[in-house]
């Protein structure tokens, strides 16, 4: 059995979620079935390298791709209509681990640190967890906060950053985060993160420093997606003063906080 | 669909063959399409000693293809026979073709030694113009003729395998080299390998890497052209196929390639050459996968791969 498909599908819905936000859904019964959080898809973007998108949603055998409108491939992409085709290629990667084992992720103990679109594909992981847990996420401005709306419905506890201060706290989420285990009695004890890498960088420091473990989604331009090229390397600890490249197509995208040695 | 090529000496259903490096070790795609369904296997390219590859960046899409500085990385040769032959020899019934790199002669025929005899390989790919290791030598063992002649006979003394000798295209004249290989005794020569290219990293720094993909797919033309007219050896043709229409003109079939080629040397032409790879682009491969599934004209020289792509159509109210 394929784990993965090569394949076109059709664009059920494609609307804008705020302005220079989307949301894409089409369906796909084999490819919902098998898709787990944290992993992605590559799309046809009329470029050379197709693009790398995490899956924000499955409900049935409908997927949900919510983006933000970028460059020369997202743009290629917001421009198509609802029953357009589109070629799909995934699930890709290893994706989030919902219960690590030997570590306790009760709802008090949960936490999920999101910067920019990175709330993707832990809005898409909220979905599966049926407790909730505390979600920080960090937007430039009001107008980039988007997919809280699972988040609500299970009653997570959202704390706002924002790099402007039009919405929550001012700052970047990593401040508010750490003013936050400093202030709180209870630590959480698992962590998982997605965003930009200078943000999972500090996250993992924090995080590690404060003995919480956790994963983080790295994103990385994806040629092949299989791992088989090599192109999207990561250095990870084997041994003391000893590093291996893993692929984040692959290996990753989900990576555990220790793993990684970040530049 | 019954094309059959004779290829050094190998016997291949059709033409097609993913080049090095684009499908690593064979594995990483078999859940995508049947691997069988190719002409042959090219590996990713082994060395001596394992490599762990250039640090980051190592990729950057450019106009009409992309730049790689992935610097060989690879388990090395014993690994390489320990940990990645299994697969090919327990799903491949095509032959496998190793790709080798090494930065002097000794190294590559250290290399070639321990794949004597080694039941599942069917013939060996010198890489002898990887663009994107750092080297003591300022350029590849293929920009130099005497170098290459000598590299290529010590290998050809040590090893009864066929040898398909990789060539750079950032050379004066290729059919030179071309004709330097068959003196020493390889038995095809792998037009083209990625150009010499770079591109500053988001700090600056300068990535020295190869370029692939459409963009190079004219100059590969050139130089397969110029081989062809001058140097009767077998041609394997690399380079920026994405697509069923480039393959069509790289891969030398009659009708297509030859049409465009009269080239004395070439009597029966799918004897002497006919392979198309793709080069550097591992998109590129998906692409040109899928193209031949949907054609399905007898004229393509591998209908039947990528037997996995569905266009499926969802119930649209």
């Amino acid at each position: 059995m394929a784990k993965f498909y090569q394949t076109d599908v059709r664009i059920l819905e494609h609307k804008t979620v705020l302005p220079g936000y989307k949301s894409l859904f089409f369906s796909h019964p084999t490819l919902a079935k098998n898709a787990r959080p944290g992993q992605f898809l590559l799309l046809d973007c009329g470029t050379f390298f197709r693009r790398p998108f995490t899956i924000s949603s499955v409900k049935g055998i409908i997927i949900e791709i919510l983006y933000k409108v970028i460059g020369k491939g997202t743009r290629y992409l917001s421009e198509k209509k609802k029953g357009d085709w589109l070629n799909v290629f995934g699930p890709l990667g290893n994706g989030f681990n919902p219960s690590p084992q030997g570590e306790r992720t009760s709802p008090e103990n949960l936490v999920f640190v999101a910067g920019g679109t990175g709330i993707a594909s832990l809005r898409f992981l909220a979905q599966k967890i049926s407790v909730p847990g505390i979600l920080f996420y960090g937007a430039k401005t009001k107008n980039d906060i988007i997919g809280l709306d699972v988040f609500k419905q299970k009653k997570w506890h959202i704390k706002i950053s924002t790099e402007d201060c039009s919405s929550g706290s001012k700052g970047l989420v990593t401040d508010t985060f750490k003013k936050y285990l400093s202030g709180s009695r209870h630590l959480p004890s698992y962590l998982y993160s997605a965003g930009p890498k200078p943000m999972l960088k500090r996250i993992s420091e924090i995080c590690i420093s404060n003995g919480i473990a956790g994963q983080v989604s790295l994103e990385e331009i994806i040629a092949c997606g299989v791992g088989a090229c090599r192109g999207c390397a990561v250095k990870t600890a084997v041994k003391t003063n000893k590093f291996i490249y893993k692929t984040v197509c692959k290996d990753g995208p989900v990576f555990d906080i220790r793993e990684i040695l970040w530049d | 669909m019954g094309l059959t090529t004779n290829f050094i000496g190998l016997k291949l259903k059709n033409s097609v063959f993913v080049a090095s490096g684009i499908a690593g070790f064979g594995e990483e795609y078999s859940d995508l399409f049947d691997i069988n369904k190719l002409g042959g296997f090219i590996t990713k390219t082994v060395t001596l000693l394992p490599r762990k590859g250039n640090s980051l960046p190592r990729i950057v899409e450019t106009t009409s293809g992309m730049i790689n500085s992935i610097g060989l990385e690879n388990p090395g040769v014993d690994a390489f026979i320990e940990d990645k032959l299994p697969f090919l020899r327990k799903n491949l019934k095509i032959p496998v073709i190793v790709s080798i790199g090494g930065e002097t002669a000794e190294e590559l025929v250290s290399v070639v030694r321990k794949l004597n005899g080694v039941e599942v390989i069917s013939a060996i790919e010198l890489n002898l113009s990887c663009p994107n290791i750092k080297s003591a030598r300022k350029y590849f063992i293929s920009q130099d003729k005497e170098l290459a002649y000598k590299t290529i006979r010590a290998i050809r003394k040590v090893t009864k395998f066929p040898l398909i000798a990789k060539l750079s295209p950032a050379v004066t004249d290729i059919t030179e080299i071309a004709q330097v290989s068959k003196n020493a005794g390889a038995d095809a020569v792998a037009l083209i390998n990625s150009f010499p290219a770079m591109f500053f990293s988001k700090d600056r720094a300068p990535v020295f890497g190869g370029l692939s993909g459409p963009v190079i797919k004219p100059m590969a033309l050139k130089m397969i052209y110029e081989v062809s007219r001058k140097v009767k050896i077998p041609i394997m043709g690399v380079g920026g196929i994405t697509s069923v229409s480039s393959v069509s003109v790289l891969e030398l079939q009659p009708g297509s390639f030859i049409s465009i080629f009269p080239s004395p040397s070439l009597s029966t032409p799918s004897e002497h050459c006919g392979v198309g790879g793709v080069s550097g682009s591992v998109v590129g491969w998906i692409i040109t996968a899928v193209a031949f599934a949907n054609t399905g004209e007898p004229s393509v020289p591998c209908p039947e791969i990528a037997n996995k792509y569905v266009p499926y159509t969802p119930n649209v109210g």
